[in-house]
């Protein structure tokens, strides 16, 4: 197929500042406030007319509608329907929702907001050159020792105040992410640019640094057995009340006291720890002065980490592989240590106890209990045989890895990974819920890497066949978010999945350059709220998805249709640019997309 | 496998023996009577509704569910949603009972399982059908169609008969199957757009002027529709001719940025609220985003409908909405 091309487009820049700031224009406190004429206005408003106070007319008929209740960009000549109307709103643009004045200047505008000020600047940037701003935040703020996730800040709206420790629950899975964005990068600018190109090493280095996060996490437990921690903190960081944490000292680790670690009895067990931690690896926390004692890691790893882990191994080995034979050893090590892990837990991920952690169970006895492990079983059946296949393919050992994968596929695991979309609507209606609001968002990102692996490496057809028809038993939950990071995967799987890509490139081109996560004004004039069904009130989404500039900025496993209460309690939130990164350098890599040059 | 005690006849009589044997046997469990049903009876004989009524709150009484009477045709897309949403409202209002089994004659028209689904049900019982199965349409929603019930009447069956044998409700048997090991084939319903009658259209042009003209009508319309549930098209078209009176339909009223979707109904909601009622239904097969312009009613917004996908909209009065599930 030929790329979809995609261009230049105006995205938002948003600079805060107070109304005495020197940057600030006289005239925008000189001008004369007159209510606008909407009446037979053509298109669907974003707040009510009689809430529109003030307007400003900017370069080539943009007209800017000031409101008590948010700030309205009207472009009639716009050239994508998305773009005609556009809406800015408090938090993420504005200081509060009532503008009490304007003054456009060009492409952009100033809004007098009490005694804040925005500046809103509307810049021509290529996805590409999107994606570099987006990375340039998050390298310099969010990543900590090689993992993303995401980052909380000292004094709302403002990165440059980030704390430089986080606490998250699945650095793992998410630094996976983040890294197939970083990994694919590489590929493409080795591709067309040239392995020496100033910006290929850079793309090397930063793709191998989260490589080698990820892999610490394989290792950092330092227990013999091929376990994964969820994540891991150095000393001075505070621990959260969430999860279990051992605390490395000498040759043993201890848990360490939480809410949850007190209700399962665990606080003070100690586990050994005296597997090596690769000195290659070990430099992410020595090159900042700590050594494993100063290391508490994350335990109770869910199936989650285990699937992005896989993931990662196959990603990291064909593409930074052949480049770093040392690399390529550590993840061959990991990934057998991992695998060997699983098999002799029965397919249930084991904790040093012995007991299997509450999320990772891939076993026909998880499968038989009721309830989660009856739905689960169709992905969880997918996710062990990726396992099998990625670690022949990485390791290019058969032995026990095929002996298990045929005895899986005997036992009926490939055929039962077609039964999602069924197990997944009778799971809804047997708790008397909506399929919308019992859907675990996090699973939309395991079914991705899950069957994007596997049909890039069946061989047998008529496997790969079945596999794709389990792909597509995702689809009304993939596609129905518009993500060319759940699209272009699918696609590379089932090469006849028919695409939006006008939709798609929306998506690239209404992403902004933070991932200010700050809440947005979402009881909007234009667009419904929806009830959903045997839902309370409380049960609500978005009836249209919105624009991700107009949403609030999330991770990629949340429901984008969420609709949010109206807050200022994430204003000092900046999550990860993994979201943006991943789609669109998975999109160049497989060239489903391409760039016009920004003139 | 328990048995399905179902009152088959509406009689006095019947309903008396039901009574009488729920009253004998604790364990027992009666199916039956449609919102009509119950409706005639409060009207006939009080007292014994008001015994049933108690049943019915004490779950030892499952009504029929989703039609407000019986009826063993094919109709269009808004009659059975009007059926069904004076069925559900009937039992919410007079019992605050949500029931998620719907129970009816047929697969009424092409549009039946996005209508059941949207109106909160997981699962029908269909008098014609055999067999269980999914029936799945293309905007993503299905029911589970079932039929594997031991079904006795109630007036026929004698004590003996009760003391052996268990007894459920169609309800719980139905939901019951949700927790088992289900492996059903998937039924794709054919898609088709269903036409109103010109009695329907009438009470549709009627609700639609009501609301153009701000005129307040809700009896007589919901008259409308019961007597249309009733096969008495003339009565319906009378009362509506009257409403209707010498105004027209404004087409100017609502606007789409596309000719691929048709408006089902505009009509006041049935709360009396004031608030109004936009229902459409996609017509082509194809998703798309929707622009509706509606100034009269300060109403401007953005949807975004799958293919034959019906939507209903609820427009307060400063011109915010909601899209709801729930037939309003």
């Amino acid at each position: 197929m030929k790329p979809y091309i995609l261009k230049p487009h105006l995205t938002r820049k948003i600079t805060f500042m107070k109304k005495d700031d020197p940057r600030v224009p006289q005239a925008l406190f000189e001008t004369v406030n007159e209510a606008p004429d909407l009446k037979g206005f053509p298109y669907p408003l974003p707040s009510k007319k009689s809430d529109y106070t003030c307007y400003a007319e900017g370069n080539n008929g943009v007209v800017w509608y000031g409101a008590t209740t948010g700030l309205t960009r009207y472009d009639a000549k716009a050239e994508r329907p998305e773009d005609i109307t556009m809406f800015f709103s408090a938090h993420k643009h504005l200081d509060n929702n009532n503008v009490d004045a304007l003054l456009a200047e060009g492409d952009n505008v100033w809004v007098l907001n009490g005694d804040s000020v925005s500046y809103i600047e509307m810049i021509m940037l290529t996805c590409e050159e999107r994606g570099d701003l987006l990375r340039a935040e998050t390298h310099n703020y969010v990543m900590r020792r090689g993992m993303v996730c995401h980052m909380n800040t000292a004094e709302p709206k403002k990165i440059e105040t980030a704390l430089g420790y986080t606490s998250c629950d699945n650095d793992g899975t998410f630094t996976a992410d983040h890294f197939v964005g970083e990994v694919f990068r590489y590929a493409v600018l080795k591709r067309e640019l040239g392995a020496d190109h100033p910006k290929t090493i850079e793309a090397k280095k930063f793709a191998t640094l989260n490589s080698e996060a990820m892999l610490l996490l394989t290792y950092v437990h330092g227990r013999e057995e091929g376990f994964i921690a969820r994540s891991y903190h150095v000393s001075g960081e505070p621990l959260p009340d969430d999860g279990h944490f051992y605390q490395w000292n000498g040759d043993v680790a201890t848990c360490a006291e939480t809410s949850e670690s007190l209700h399962t009895g665990r606080v003070g067990e100690q586990v050994p720890c005296t597997h090596p931690i690769p000195d290659r690896l070990a430099k992410l926390y020595r090159d900042l002065g700590y050594t494993e004692n100063d290391l508490c890691y994350k335990a109770d790893t869910s199936s989650d980490e285990v699937t992005n882990h896989f993931l990662h191994y196959r990603l990291a080995h064909d593409i930074l592989g052949e480049d770093d034979p040392e690399l390529d050893e550590l993840i061959k090590d990991s990934c057998r240590r991992t695998m060997t892990h699983i098999i002799n837990g029965k397919f249930e991920f084991l904790e040093h106890s012995g007991k299997p952690t509450t999320w990772a169970k891939w076993s026909k006895r998880y499968f038989a209990t009721a309830g989660s492990g009856y739905v689960d079983a169709p992905l969880n059946a997918a996710e062990l045989l990726m396992y099998l296949k990625v670690t022949m393919h990485v390791t290019g050992e058969e032995g026990l890895w095929k002996e298990t994968y045929d005895a899986l596929i005997a036992d009926g695991y490939a055929e039962l990974s077609t039964k999602h979309f069924d197990r997944f609507f009778q799971g809804a209606m047997g708790v008397g819920a909506s399929p919308e609001e019992d859907l675990m968002y996090g699973d939309n990102l395991l079914a991705l890497a899950t069957f994007w692996m596997l049909c890039t490496l069946e061989e047998d057809e008529e496997l790969l066949a079945l596999y794709r028809r389990s792909f597509k038993t995702w689809s009304s939950t993939l596609l129905r978010e518009v993500q060319p990071g759940y699209a272009f995967p699918m696609l590379a799987g089932c090469p006849d999945i028919e695409l939006d890509f006008e939709r798609m490139a929306d998506w690239f081109y209404r992403h902004e350059i933070t991932r200010h996560a700050a809440l947005v004004k979402l009881d909007r004039h234009d667009v419904p709220v929806k009830r959903l069904r045997h839902g309370a009130d409380v049960d609500k989404e978005m009836s249209v998805l919105l624009m991700p500039d107009e949403r609030s900025t999330e991770k990629f496993d949340r429901n984008p249709f969420q609709y949010l209460e109206y807050s200022d309690s994430r204003n000092s939130h900046f999550e990860g640019c993994y979201p943006y990164t991943f789609a669109y350098w998975v999109g160049r890599y497989y060239g489903f997309i391409a760039e016009e040059e920004n003139k | 496998m328990s048995k399905i005690a179902v009152i088959n006849e509406f009689s006095v009589e019947a309903v008396r023996d039901a009574l009488q044997k729920l009253d004998d046997f604790r364990k027992l469990i009666v199916n039956g009577l449609t919102a009509f049903e119950l409706n005639e009876l409060e009207k006939i004989d009080p007292v014994l509704f008001e015994a049933v009524a108690k049943q019915i709150e004490r779950d030892r009484w499952y009504p029929c569910v989703g039609m407000w009477m019986n009826d063993e045709n094919e109709m269009s897309e808004e009659k059975l949603i009007r059926n069904v949403l004076y069925s559900t409202t009937y039992f919410k209002e007079k019992f605050d009972k949500e029931y998620r089994v719907f129970q009816g004659s047929r697969i009424y028209n092409d549009s039946f399982v996005q209508i059941i689904y949207a109106a909160n049900f997981d699962a029908c019982v269909l008098d014609s059908e055999k067999e269980n199965y999914w029936l799945d349409n293309e905007a993503y929603t299905r029911t589970l169609v079932y039929s594997d019930l031991e079904k006795v009447d109630i007036n026929d069956i004698d004590d003996d008969f009760i003391r052996d044998n268990d007894f459920e409700s169609i309800e719980d048997e139905v939901l019951a199957v949700f927790q088992n090991d289900l492996d059903l084939k998937s039924v794709k319903q054919p898609v088709y757009a269903g036409e109103a009658t010109d009695a329907e259209k009438a009470v549709l042009k009627a609700e639609r002027i009501c609301v153009q003209e701000g005129k307040k009508a809700e009896e007589e319309i919901q008259n409308c529709w019961i007597s249309l549930f009733m096969g008495e098209d003339e009565v319906a078209v009378d009362i509506a001719e009257t409403i209707i009176g010498e105004a027209e339909i404004d087409e100017d009223f609502i606007k789409f940025n596309s000719d691929e979707v048709k408006v089902l109904a505009i009509k006041y909601t049935e709360d009396l609220s004031g608030d109004v009622v936009i229902r459409i239904k996609e017509t082509a097969g194809k998703e798309k985003a929707l622009t509706v312009m509606c100034d009269a009613i300060d109403a401007g917004f953005r949807s975004e409908i799958l293919l034959y996908e019906i939507q209903t909209f609820r427009v307060d009065k400063e011109g915010f909405v909601e899209e709801t599930p729930i037939f309003e």
